[in-house]
């Protein structure tokens, strides 16, 4: 235990350099704001903050990008509480039980708990982050070429299959996406790929202009007439109406506890993440509770859900950092940045860059806390920056875009790969393709070819081997199992859509 | 009579294309290599095979379903003004500075929503040019030139 006790001190040491600590700061500063607007969620934020991290140390960048990513989710429930807009898509369950709270002047009560919820949500899962972490990694150190293919594979199926929709669109875009991520030159031939001569496309597609488009652009070209400006319950909150009464609290322990373990569990599998682990939560606590009080105002209703998606946040790090496979888009960017910054993602990490990692541990404490004291004194700023018409806000966030890439590349090459990343990312959804699942292929793409091409270089052209061992295999049938269940799935339901249609015409 | 071309059988077309483009490219430019010693070629005519696999899955399960999902309406004054504002942006910016470009953006990017008086669109894009002028060159101290080479 010795050895925990130094990595602490370590991670704590450097958490705590004005440095890191200023970036922890203006993270979770930025993110509660950009949280808080609707329209804008953690992949905006994220992508619009990107080209900071260009010019700071991977220790502060991923310090920031953390607490972006963590003060999205924290902002998110104050406008699902006070509009019943979510800022952010995991704060969606917030909306069910929160908004009836304010509309009962009971704001105050309901963005106190869901802060409180929120942190101790987030405790949990840096606890368990804290524990597993090392553990998962020094497993991982013997993992070879097939066993992170055959990884990667099941992060990437899973991504595309469990958080709902069609595992063909999903696995379609995931491809689309590793197509995108190996243009540009071989790493092992230098071979330029998918370049049609055009120097913008030597060094491969980044990260950052892939996100501002498809996340960035395509965003906001959807939001400009679909977000309004909502108006905002009466009253003002004051300190006192924010404080719940003892019943209030009592009743959130328990939700809060099992939220958080709902939380912890869904964060840390690829392709769920904090909506889920949030409607699980909601799910639970209504079948637990007296369902008659949910969606009328029922403080567990929110408390449960809120502790949920922070732990989810908190523990979704888990798969990124011990086995560079991220769950989401949002740790493909953290891994981007890794990678980026030279950093091979991995079990390595964690024995290489300790301080790196640590560090960053023990800056989600120092994040969170900062978050649980901003949060509550600065509700009023909060209220008034959602009185903002989106219509003022859009032409800012474009300009963010277009500045922060033009300051990132000194050109405007890399803007016009914007335009188009941005184009072709309305297109996707305007066609109902998932953009998700692309960008953490786009990621995983050139780690992927590069084990495959080593797997079959060392097992001398079988492709037997991809099958070989426990961990591959596994992996492997885990994969196959979701896709079968996706399209059993999918085809049941299309049988008794067809079933209800009969009745109906019957009738 | 419905169209078989809805937005499912669109999107199948468009991965099914990408695919079978990516394959061929791959197949006929870059070496594929041997088995034992992959080259090149390999993983990009594998992905973009299995791409038309997925596009293909996607297909049929459009032309199965019974009833039309409703999809969002197409956003074409916003894709339309944002897009535009961007490429006036890129083309002037490195002769301009950004001290001229970026209000040029934020004026033509405000017309993606129809609700604005013009005075309104010249206020916001002064003050975004003001608040961009001083994070990036004030405070930021980025070397790009605000005014032409000038500044």
């Amino acid at each position: 235990m010795g050895g925990m006790i130094d990595n602490l001190t370590l991670g704590l040491q450097t958490a705590l350099m004005p440095e890191n600590l200023f970036f922890c700061f203006l993270g979770v500063f930025l993110g509660t704001i950009l949280g808080v607007i609707p329209g804008i969620g953690v992949l905006v934020s994220i992508s619009l903050l990107f080209p900071i991290t260009f010019h700071i140390g991977p220790t502060p960048a991923l310090v920031m990008l953390a607490g972006i990513y963590y003060g999205t989710t924290y902002g998110g429930s104050t406008s699902a509480i006070l509009l019943n807009v979510p800022g952010t898509p995991s704060s969606a369950v917030s909306c069910l039980d929160g908004h009836p709270m304010a509309q009962q002047g009971r704001a105050g009560t309901a963005l106190l708990m869901t802060t409180v919820a929120s942190f101790f949500g987030g405790s949990v899962g840096i606890l368990l982050l804290t524990g597993f972490s090392p553990m998962i990694a020094a497993s991982a150190l013997e993992f070879g070429s097939v066993e992170y293919f055959a990884l990667m594979v099941l992060g990437l199926i899973a991504a595309s299959t469990i958080a709902g929709g069609s595992a063909a669109k999903g696995v379609s875009m995931v491809l689309f996406g590793i197509l995108l991520g190996i243009v540009g030159s071989d790493v092992y031939t230098g071979q330029l790929r998918f370049t049609f001569g055009q120097q913008a496309l030597f060094d491969g597609i980044s990260v950052i202009a892939l996100a501002m488009g498809i996340f960035g652009i395509a965003e906001v070209v959807s939001s400009v007439n679909s977000v309004k400006t909502a108006s905002i319950p009466p009253g003002r909150i004051t300190f006192r109406s924010m404080l719940p009464s003892v019943s209030e609290f009592r009743a959130s322990v328990m939700p809060m506890i099992r939220g958080s373990g709902i939380g912890s569990f869904f964060g840390a599998l690829p392709g769920t993440g904090g909506l889920i682990a949030a409607y699980m939560s909601y799910a639970v606590e209504k079948r637990i509770g007296d369902e008659s009080r949910f969606g009328k105002g029922a403080i567990e209703g929110l408390t449960g859900p809120e502790s949920a998606n922070n732990a989810a946040d908190q523990t979704a790090f888990i798969p990124t950092l011990t086995l560079g496979i991220p769950g989401s888009p949002t740790m493909a960017i953290m891994l981007g940045v890794l990678i980026i910054h030279g950093i091979e993602p991995g079990p390595l990490v964690l024995t290489e860059q300790p301080d790196l990692f640590w560090g960053l541990v023990m800056s989600f404490w120092i994040g969170n806390l900062m978050l649980l004291v901003l949060n509550i004194p600065m509700v009023g700023l909060w209220v008034r920056l959602l009185r903002v018409p989106f219509q003022l806000m859009f032409p800012a966030i474009v300009m963010f875009i277009v500045m922060g890439v033009l300051t990132t590349y000194n050109g405007s090459l890399q803007i016009w790969m914007v335009l188009i990343l941005g184009a072709l990312g309305y297109l996707m959804r305007y066609l109902a393709m998932p953009a998700a699942p692309m960008i953490l292929g786009f990621v995983l793409g050139p780690l992927m070819e590069e084990h495959f091409r080593r797997a079959l270089l060392l097992s001398g052209g079988e492709f037997g081997t991809f099958i070989e061992g426990p961990i591959a295999q596994v992996c492997l049938a885990l994969s196959a199992g979701l896709l079968i269940l996706n399209f059993v799935g999918s085809w049941r339901r299309r049988a008794a859509r067809r079933q209800s249609e009969a009745g109906l015409s019957a009738d | 009579m419905k169209s078989w071309m809805t937005r499912d059988a669109a999107g199948a077309v468009l991965v099914m294309g990408v695919g079978l483009f990516a394959c061929l490219h791959a197949y006929s430019n870059y070496s594929i290599g041997a088995m034992s010693s992959p080259g090149p070629g390999l993983f990009p005519v594998l992905i973009g095979a299995l791409m038309v696999v997925s596009g293909a899955l996607v297909g049929v399960q459009a032309l199965l379903a019974t009833a039309r999902e409703k999809g969002v309406p197409f956003e074409a004054r916003p894709l339309g003004f944002i897009l535009l504002a961007i490429a006036i942006f890129a083309l002037l910016v490195e002769t301009t500075g950004y001290g001229i470009a970026v209000p040029i953006l934020v004026f033509v990017a405000s017309f993606a929503d129809r609700g604005m008086s013009l005075k309104l669109r010249a206020i916001l894009a002064l003050s975004l040019t003001v608040i961009c002028i001083t994070m990036f060159k004030l405070i930021l101290q980025v070397s790009l030139p605000v005014f032409f080479r000038v500044w």
